[in-house]
């Protein structure tokens, strides 16, 4: 919401400079989202002088205007006839390219197929009030090509407030200036309300059917109006503001809503049926054609401000077409009324109002909560008073009013003792309570505290006490240690799972990625083993890229190998441990597991001065999986051959640890991303790392090492190609029994110097028993019922 | 042999002590040369020459993604600190993400969060405060300091400074004795540990609907104030959901973003770049 400085300060008593507001907001929960300080900001509107004024045929009330911008430089520039120009008079132009400061960047176009580069601007869409005509214009020609700001002070600064959704009260002027009265010791000075709320006779019938959606409704009919522009000081309020004078009637409903945070509106009364106002909710068959253009029907059934006959407004959220004010109107009726906001918000959200925002400036009040009471009456009567002062009508009647149930203050009781432990500083009573009354709260000496009806979010007296905290600022509670109990700070075992994997995998030279958990919902894309129904999609995905939850890190981590490749990295190991999701059970919930996986492509090594490289294979990333299972001291652990989808077949591992079935290994099949010429066989495992978590939590016991001299043998065997390592080893070690201490693989040789189809195993033995020395007689022996097993098994024979 | 001396008859002893120890002195100068021998021929071994400016051997060694170095460093700090750490959901029951912290499904502040749902009306966690109340509920009583991070999703649009994934740590912390001003002390401590000594934090009163004082905390880095992480004491309602009696406890919450802090330690001046996993951006770290 934007504030005008200048504006604010009428409120506030003594006044205080504009760089004092900018530097209390934020102090106060009022953060501003941009500062538009216009001495500054206005530096490129410059003075040029009208050398001719032209009608537009096309457009009656627009000048096709030529325009001295520096001595000689004249711009064609077309001026809507908001104020009146003469030929000769200095004006502030801003040339196209300059950007104003609600934003808006003036461009160079074409209006009615006149050019026009540039904007002749008023007081208030330079964003300053008006303090003549509402236009600055300069009769002595050396004030040419001059900056605005040299020839007059602006003091005013626009500042674009997020004002947080708990705070509706601050949704206009006079809420902010209130907060800033309080925080800086100030008084509040509301506007001056003339005229007493009017006794009288209530000529309109108010009737509202759902009282739980419309808690008050008020009205003032006021007649004899004379529609037509406003004054400059009103216009250039609502345009140094950014919203659009349109006729003073509507000017002022809207101006005061500037001020009070109450929306309003004004009926044309002549267009009103029966003197009768019923708020009830729209019916299936009826239409309503809303100021926007947008006509909506009942089929959402939203809550209308209807007359005797039909609605007339979407209650809170826009005016009807056929009912609002015109010029030719004469008298109209002036609503002030209160909407339960959660309505306004569903209602907003389910109908479409025909706008490129969503909702408009009175439902962003009303759906986030206005008061009924004190606001709501002042801002009718403000508003009813500037009517009759500005349009020259009078009130008839009394305030036409239905608000069956008032909304009481709500009271709480604070302790000093309470609200000074809360916040870790000593706060006495007094200051508590003059804190409070500062917003306008009743706080009595013992601090029980009455809080006006407009605070919404003071539904907890912690909110009170924030409010204190607020104007003692929060830099006066110090910061201080907690004298409470100790408490363990612990990390859960996975996560103790997740570092130990992490470290393995940092050592083994990988690089830990994050990839987005939102993959492509393009099936060939889907990694990971779940069923397509298990597949976590998004019901509100930005683009299709980015619409399922991933099943498997693979994607993530391939698109990232690809994207390294395309850009000439020749060699990369890339990690990750996050969660993988699925679907399970019935009605379906989101599963999730942390998992890690790994892609490598490339060389072993970097070439260097005393090597060669290797290119990376399956047992350089087996190996990496055998030292991250060995870290976290997973047993038994195998590798299966299997078939999966996206792999070469025939080089695929499932691994199991202790049985179960906890991850795979491969090689993924060619083309599995897309790496133009660059071809690098790319590897892949992936592990559910909370599988691992029971192995880690086992207590190990150690043993010492050994003292007994160890003794080594080699032993080359020749056997048939198919037969797999593991089933060799197993059969070693159990013919060997426990005096053999490791056994290691040190060479595998195919070739001219064995038979066909057959592999040479080098392997080295380490025995060792732990209470003797071995002899040379007993490991010959052993080692001849290794040989004999093998050849009885595999058919195995010692290479010569 | 010296052992053997109290054996001989007293008169013989003298001369035998003598002739031992003539003994010992003589083996032991032998031992000495031999051993100042050895020591001089190993030092005239002929001198070598190697190019020590040569570049070493070296075996690739991995790098820690910077947003998870960040993670674990402020994992770390809050360890030391008395939190425990825990993961929690990362697609969530819109109960959790939101109604259990005060924010119903009317709210206004849900415009704050634009989410992503499951097809199943599941919510992709939008904060990590969002472990609040299982946090609660988790322990068994009072006091508990407990934290998590993580992944959160929002549907931003992406550019230089968004992405609609990013990471979050917060922290609760619930005692009797827990108020604003122990709040401030340990977003110190913590940023102290973090950042270095001689931080200037600056402490807005701001809103979320689940804490009460609230409080935005920016830091003063770099030359420029950067907005930090959002922080508050914890509103009574949020302490009831998680089963702990207001008028007893009080609790303090904060939660801090991952990326933004770990573009501005590292100057990196697009989020995609931490999305991409280039190995020429990952080894710089």
């Amino acid at each position: 919401m934007l504030i005008n400085t200048t504006w604010l300060n009428e409120y506030i008593e003594p006044k205080i400079s504009a760089g004092d507001i900018i530097d209390i907001l934020p102090k106060i929960g009022l953060e501003i989202e941009s500062t538009h300080i216009l001495k500054n900001d206005l530096a490129d509107i410059r003075i040029g002088f009208i050398r001719k004024k032209n009608a537009i045929l096309a457009a009656p009330a627009m000048f096709a205007c030529e325009v001295e911008v520096a001595k000689g430089r004249r711009v064609p520039i077309v001026c809507a006839s908001e104020h009146e120009i003469e030929i000769g008079w200095g004006v502030p132009v801003a040339l196209a390219g300059t950007r104003l400061p609600h934003g808006r960047t003036i461009t160079a176009g074409q209006f009615h197929g006149v050019e026009s580069q540039g904007m002749i601007c008023l007081d208030g869409e330079l964003g300053f009030l008006a303090t003549g005509t509402g236009l600055q214009v300069f009769k002595d020609e050396a004030t040419l090509g001059q900056s605005l700001t040299s020839l007059i002070t602006i003091e005013d600064c626009l500042l674009d407030l997020n004002v947080l959704p708990n705070r509706p009260d601050c949704l206009g002027h006079i809420g902010v200036a209130r907060e800033v009265a309080a925080a800086t010791g100030r008084t509040l000075r509301y506007p001056e309300t003339k005229s007493a709320i009017t006794a009288g006779k209530q000529i309109i019938a108010v009737d509202i059917q759902a009282p739980d959606l419309c808690p008050r409704y008020s009205c003032q009919l006021i007649r004899n109006v004379k529609v037509g522009p406003s004054p400059a000081w009103l216009k250039s309020r609502l345009l140094a503001i950014g919203c659009k004078p349109i006729n003073n009637i509507v000017d002022i409903t809207n101006y005061v809503m500037y001020e009070w945070g109450q929306p309003l509106h004004a009926f044309d009364y002549a267009k009103l049926q029966g003197d009768k106002i019923v708020v009830r909710r729209m019916k299936p068959d009826e239409k309503l054609e809303l100021l926007s253009g947008k006509t909506i029907d009942g089929t959402a059934s939203g809550l209308v401000i209807a007359d005797a006959v039909k609605p007339v407004a979407l209650a809170g959220i826009m005016g009807g077409r056929p009912t609002a004010t015109e010029s030719w109107s004469t008298d109209v009726l002036l609503e002030a009324a209160n909407f339960e906001p959660v309505n306004i918000r569903k209602s907003v959200k389910a109908i479409d109002l025909g706008l490129e925002t969503r909702g408009t400036a009175s439902s962003y009040r009303f759906e986030r909560g206005t008061d009924p009471n004190s606001i709501l009456n002042r801002a009718r009567e403000r508003a009813a008073d500037l009517i009759c002062e500005l349009a020259g009508g009078s009130r008839e009647g009394g305030v036409s009013d239905s608000y069956p149930k008032k909304l009481e203050p709500r009271v709480f009781k604070l302790t000093s003792d309470g609200l000074s432990g809360y916040l870790g500083v000593a706060v006495d009573a007094k200051t508590i309570k003059t804190s409070l009354e500062r917003l306008e709260m009743k706080c009595s000496d013992d601090l029980t505290v009455e809080v006006p009806t407009w605070r919404v979010d003071v539904n907890d007296p912690v909110v009170l006490i924030e409010d204190v905290a607020r104007q003692l600022g929060f830099d006066s509670i110090v910061a201080r240690p907690n004298p409470g109990v100790a408490t363990i700070g612990i990390r859960s075992p996975l996560d103790k799972v997740r570092q130990l994997v992490t470290q393995n995998l940092v050592a083994g030279g990988f690089l830990e990625s994050r990839n987005p958990p939102l993959e492509s919902a393009d099936a060939k894309a889907v990694f990971g083993n779940k069923p397509p129904a298990s597949i976590v999609r998004l019901s509100n995905p930005s683009n299709r890229e980015m619409s399922v939850v991933r099943c498997s890190l693979f994607g993530g981590l391939l698109r990232s190998m690809e994207r390294n490749i395309r850009r000439g990295t020749t060699t990369a190991r890339l990690f990750e441990i996050d969660r993988i999701f699925w679907l399970d059970g019935n009605p379906p919930a989101p599963k999730d597991r942390w998992m890690v996986a790994g892609v490598v492509g490339g060389m072993v090594q970097d070439m260097n001065w005393r090597g060669g490289a290797a290119k990376l294979d399956f047992f350089d990333l087996k190996g990496v999986v055998e030292n991250v299972l060995d870290g976290v001291s997973a047993k038994e652990r195998r590798f299966e051959p299997v078939e999966m989808a996206h792999f070469v077949p025939g080089t695929v591992a499932a691994i199991k640890v202790g049985g179960q079935h906890i991850g795979c290994i491969g090689e993924f099949a060619p083309g599995i991303v897309d790496t133009g010429k660059m071809q690098v066989r790319l590897f892949g495992f992936e592990l559910d790392l909370q599988a691992l978590v029971p192995g880690f939590l086992e207590v190990r016991a150690s043993k010492p090492p050994a003292r007994m001299p160890a003794v080594t043998r080699d032993l080359a065997i020749v056997v048939a190609e198919d037969v797999p390592f593991e089933s060799i080893e197993q059969d070693i070690r159990g013919a060997a029994g426990a005096g053999l201490e490791s056994l290691r693989l040190v060479d595998v040789y195919h070739g001219s110097q064995i038979p066909k189809n057959h592999k040479s195993l080098a392997m080295a033995f380490v025995f060792r028993e732990h209470s003797q020395t071995l002899t040379a007689e007993a490991i010959t022996a052993i080692l001849e019922g290794v040989m004999k097993s093998l050849k009885e098994k595999f058919a195995a024979t010692l290479r010569a | 042999m010296l052992r053997s001396l109290g054996k001989l008859p007293e008169d013989q002893r003298p001369a035998f002590g003598q002739a031992v120890n003539q003994a010992k002195n003589r083996v032991q100068t032998a031992l000495d040369e031999r051993k100042q021998h050895l020591q001089a021929t190993t030092k005239s071994k002929p001198r070598e020459w190697i190019d020590v400016t040569l570049p070493g051997i070296r075996r690739e060694i991995g790098r820690r993604h910077p947003l998870m170095q960040t993670m674990e460093e402020l994992k770390t700090i809050l360890q030391g600190m008395g939190f425990r750490y825990d993961d929690y959901p990362e697609i969530e029951t819109e109960y959790n993400n939101f109604d259990a912290l005060n924010t119903p499904s009317w709210h206004p502040s849900r415009d704050m969060h634009d989410s992503f749902y499951s097809e199943q009306g599941h919510v992709m966690r939008t904060h990590t405060s969002a472990f609040q109340v299982h946090a609660m509920k988790q322990a068994s009583s009072p006091p508990i300091r407990a934290m998590t991070a993580g992944r959160c999703y929002r549907r931003d649009e992406i550019d230089d400074t968004h992405f609609p994934i990013f990471h979050q740590l917060d922290a609760i912390a619930i005692d009797r004795t827990i108020c604003f001003a122990d709040l401030k002390h340990t977003l110190y401590q913590m940023l102290t540990a973090f950042l270095g000594p001689g931080i200037q934090l600056r402490f807005r009163p701001s809103y979320f609907p689940f804490t009460t004082p609230s409080a935005e905390v920016d830091v003063f880095y770099r030359g420029r104030w950067m907005e930090l992480l959002g922080s508050g004491m914890m509103r009574p309602e949020v302490l009831r959901n998680g089963g702990i009696d207001p008028a007893e406890w009080r609790g303090f919450a904060f939660g801090m973003g991952i990326d933004r802090i770990t573009m501005a330690k590292f100057n990196v001046t697009d989020i995609r770049l931490l999305y991409e996993n280039e190995a020429a951006f990952l080894t710089q770290f």
